[in-house]
């Protein structure tokens, strides 16, 4: 309850700088969302540099609101135009779109804008009510512990992407070796360092997610010379919010999709794309008309919108209260805030309540924002994909080599990022997936810190990853999430189904 | 195609006007010394929420009005500030700084660090710091009861880091009394403190001021001061030299800025008395007294000369107590 009231007071001391820091995040948020070539994980990235100037509580109310509102604008463009803004916004083409070409294109961005906003205020919910017990929860918790939290964010990767085990596993790989440059963490043996200083100095996981994400992207576009991909001509575009009868008969896809986004945010590195596409499978097996979902029920665009935005709390809890990031978004974040000074882990109650209270007020602000500006704006966001990719192309380009210098105020962070850039080209070329490698580079010298700080304080004894009562419960879950890997491999092997239009691995 | 190529072209603008407004920042951007007209960056080799972190800012904040620039600063965390000295030492000579602390020199005479004392140079001395041996307040009462206890089973002390300073006064302590420590390192602060209070680990060695919050909140108690004298606020726990530890043990815990070795003259002169001037500010004094520190703060070379003595002391005793790479 401190939360919320704490919440409330943050709310009610907004000033007019954060108000308007909000309404230009949302907005820019809704329009990273909408464009194909600007992913919102991207538009966070961007804009990092831009909070250096802003103290902390600033700088984290712009990325906020540009995270959440990026998780719905490309919902629209997907529904309306087939197409997707955002990786997430992918499921919402099969139920989505199809509701547009049966004349229901109304209905369906109705239905969505519905469930961004419940979504949001899942996340809000989540974040007021959930990151305080949790943070009481994470107190207690060690450092074997946390070592299984990250070994099961890089497992669930395994699991949830839907490229083949094998490259998502060499992408991990590659992420992990590139993080494990430089001085190592605990006894200082410089590793990879090939006698250059730059290397000596370590790999900082956000360079490279500004190359991989930003500039790899570029370069992958521009290889196809922004080639369209078949965006038709917007009708009649029109919002139709469903009557309060229709959304009780299908509250229980709200309710798997605030499910899933909630907890799968909270995950490290699932983030909105995963649990769109599990809650998208989810709706295709249970719920009344699951045997409509994939010809044009609204419930196959419930449960991902729904899901997609419910991440973003979930990945704000793990974020502060254990110091580890719930989604490539939350991960730029907290480089942000660690640029900032601020530490997040379970203390953070106690040493940054304020921040805290800021956070989730604005989180409440950006969802509010985000319906009434998305119901406002549906049109003149649809206007938006007229501009040439080029043009964005050109504004991303200039922000990478800008964000990657500014960083850190290195010329080696914009080599790493250029370098990395080029990886994450040849790498999305050749069908790696990319999210797995910024997994590795961020999650892997986690994993390995607490691996080896557990190690140290038990004197090498293993058994403590399963002597703890906590360390057990987490390495039950692991053990199952393997299961269910091993599971999913038996069927594909037995049952090579290629014919299933949208694949889809729950 | 056509308005594709022209966008390609178009393209360039952006680029070209980043480029020239750098250049005319950088033509405008006067220090006021004149040695400096780009930004100086401070390391801070640990975790946000230390006090390497708290000196560093408070100093970097005071640096700036001497040298007429803007000095950021960076936490960059890991191997017991080695990680921080090793991004120092890959930026522009003389344009990054970074704190050396006591714990980060004793790894590069250790000989394990990423580095080697001949790669810096010696800047300014700012503080050196009581430091205590601690446990959260109702695990042991007494130091007495701390010893028994470590002398029937081993027990975990949270550490800056491996071949730290810390290692240094555990192996002095099991010398003496006759108990076993397992090091743990922690190169976070936020986590160091937080396996004490959740009891993963037993025992905190520390500088007092740096967990100045706890201590005032009664989350920790003081056992045992390391230093010659207790502050003021814990004149009733044993000193060192009560306890009967040899005079050595007591290591200064001093805390200064370093520059490459590759800094010029003129840049480290100027770095120096910015320092200098820094040090003296109201601002810096509060600070100082606020953490228990002693302010004795000193330039160039009598800094450099401090830390060779240091290195010998450290060299010793890390042979003594089997502390090696």
């Amino acid at each position: 309850m401190d939360t919320l009231s704490g919440a409330l007071d943050a709310l009610f001391g907004f000033g007019p700088e954060t108000w308007l820091l909000l309404v230009a995040g949302v907005i820019t948020g809704l329009v990273v969302g909408v464009l194909p070539g600007l992913t919102f994980v991207m538009g966070v990235l961007l804009l990092l540099p831009l909070t250096y100037g802003m103290d902390t509580h600033s700088g984290v109310v712009l990325m906020l609101a540009v995270y959440v509102a990026g998780t719905y604008g490309g919902a629209i463009t997907s529904i309306v135009l087939r197409v997707p803004g955002e990786p997430n916004n992918v499921p919402l083409l099969w139920d989505g779109w199809t509701m547009t070409r049966q004349g229901r294109g109304a209905e369906a961005l109705g239905w969505a804008a519905m469930a961004a906003f419940v979504g949001g205020i899942v996340s809000w919910l989540t974040l007021t009510f959930a990151a305080e017990p949790a943070a009481d929860l994470a107190l207690s918790l060690g450092q074997p512990e946390y070592f299984w939290i990250v070994v099961l964010g890089l497992t669930s990767v395994l699991l949830m992407i839907e490229s083949s085990a094998a490259k998502t596993l060499v992408a991990m790989g590659i992420g992990m070796l590139v993080a494990s440059v430089g001085v190592d963490d605990v006894y200082g043996s410089v590793r990879f360092s090939f006698g250059s200083d730059t290397l000596r100095a370590g790999i900082d996981y956000l360079p490279v997610m500004v190359g991989v994400y930003a500039l790899g992207h570029v370069l992958a576009r521009f290889g196809q010379s922004f080639a369209d991909e078949g965006a038709g001509q917007a009708g009649e575009v029109r919002t139709a919010l469903p009557r309060p009868a229709a959304v009780r008969r299908r509250a229980g896809s709200f309710g798997r999709g605030a499910t899933i986004g909630g907890l799968l945010g909270a995950v490290p590195g699932a983030g909105a794309t995963v649990a769109s596409f599990v809650s998208y499978g989810v709706e295709r097996q249970v719920g009344r008309d699951h045997e409509q979902v994939g010809k044009g029920s609204p419930n196959g665009v419930i449960g991902p919108q729904t899901a997609s935005t419910a991440t973003v709390g979930g990945a704000f809890v793990s974020m502060l209260v254990l110091g580890i990031p719930g989604s490539a978004a939350a991960a730029v974040i907290l480089g942000a805030l660690q640029l900032h000074n601020v530490q997040p882990g379970p203390q953070i109650f106690s040493t940054q309540p304020e921040l805290v209270h800021t956070i989730v007020a604005a989180l409440l602000v950006s969802v509010l924002l985000m319906a009434v500006l998305g119901l406002l704006a549906a049109k003149p966001m649809i206007a938006l994909l007229r501009a040439p990719e080029a043009y964005v192309a050109a504004i991303i380009v200039l922000f990478a080599y800008l964000g990657a210098y500014a960083l850190r105020n290195s010329m080696s962070d914009v080599w790493i990022m250029a370098g990395c850039g080029v990886l994450g080209f040849l790498m999305e070329r050749r069908g790696y997936p990319l999210a797995a490698l910024i997994l590795g580079a961020i999650l892997g010298p986690l994993a390995e810190r607490f691996l080896v700080t557990s190690l140290i304080a038990s004197d090498n004894d293993a058994t403590v990853f399963v002597s703890r009562p906590a360390s057990l419960v987490l390495c039950c879950l692991w053990v199952g999430l393997l299961l269910a890997l091993g599971r999913r491999w038996l069927r594909q092997r037995r049952s090579p189904d290629k014919s299933d239009p949208h694949p889809v691995n729950v | 195609m056509r308005h594709l190529r022209t966008a390609r072209a178009l393209s360039v603008l952006p680029a070209l006007a980043l480029i020239t407004a750098c250049g005319a920042s950088g033509a405008t951007g006067d220090g006021q010394e004149g040695t400096y007209t780009r930004p100086v960056e401070m390391v801070v080799p640990f975790g946000p929420g230390g006090g390497a972190d708290a000196l560093g800012r408070a100093l970097a904040a005071e640096m700036e009005g001497p040298l007429g620039v803007d000095v950021p600063v960076v936490n960059v965390p890991g191997a017991t500030g080695g990680t921080g000295l090793a991004k120092m030492l890959s930026g522009k000579p003389g344009e990054s700084i970074a704190v050396l602390s006591q714990d980060t020199m004793t790894t590069a005479v250790a000989g394990s660090a990423s580095f080697s004392l001949e790669d810096i140079r010696a800047m300014c001395r700012l503080q050196s710091m009581p430091s205590a041996v601690m446990v959260r307040t109702g695990k042991f009462e007494k130091w007495e009861d701390l010893v028994a206890a470590a002398r029937k089973k081993t027990l975990t002390v949270a550490t800056v880091g491996t071949q730290s300073v810390d290692d240094i006064v555990l192996g002095a302590i099991s010398k003496t009394f006759g108990t076993t420590f397992r090091a743990v390192p922690f190169s976070e602060p936020s986590e160091r403190y937080g396996s004490v209070l959740n009891g993963d680990v037993d025992v905190l060695y520390e500088q007092l001021g740096d967990v100045r919050q706890y201590l005032d909140s009664g989350e920790f108690t003081p056992l045992a001061i390391i230093a010659e004298e207790a502050p003021e606020d814990y004149a009733d726990v044993p000193t060192a030299g009560e306890l009967g530890l040899p005079p050595e043990t007591v290591l200064p815990q001093f805390r200064g800025i370093v520059t490459s070795a590759d800094a010029s003259d003129e840049q480290v002169e100027a770095l120096a008395s910015a320092c200098e001037e820094a040090a003296g500010t109201d601002e810096l004094t509060a600070f100082q007294e606020d953490v228990y520190a002693d302010p004795d703060s000193f330039q160039g070379t009598e800094f450099d000369d401090f830390l060779a003595e240091q290195a010998e002391l450290v060299s010793t005793q890390l042979e003594e107590y089997g502390i090696t790479g």
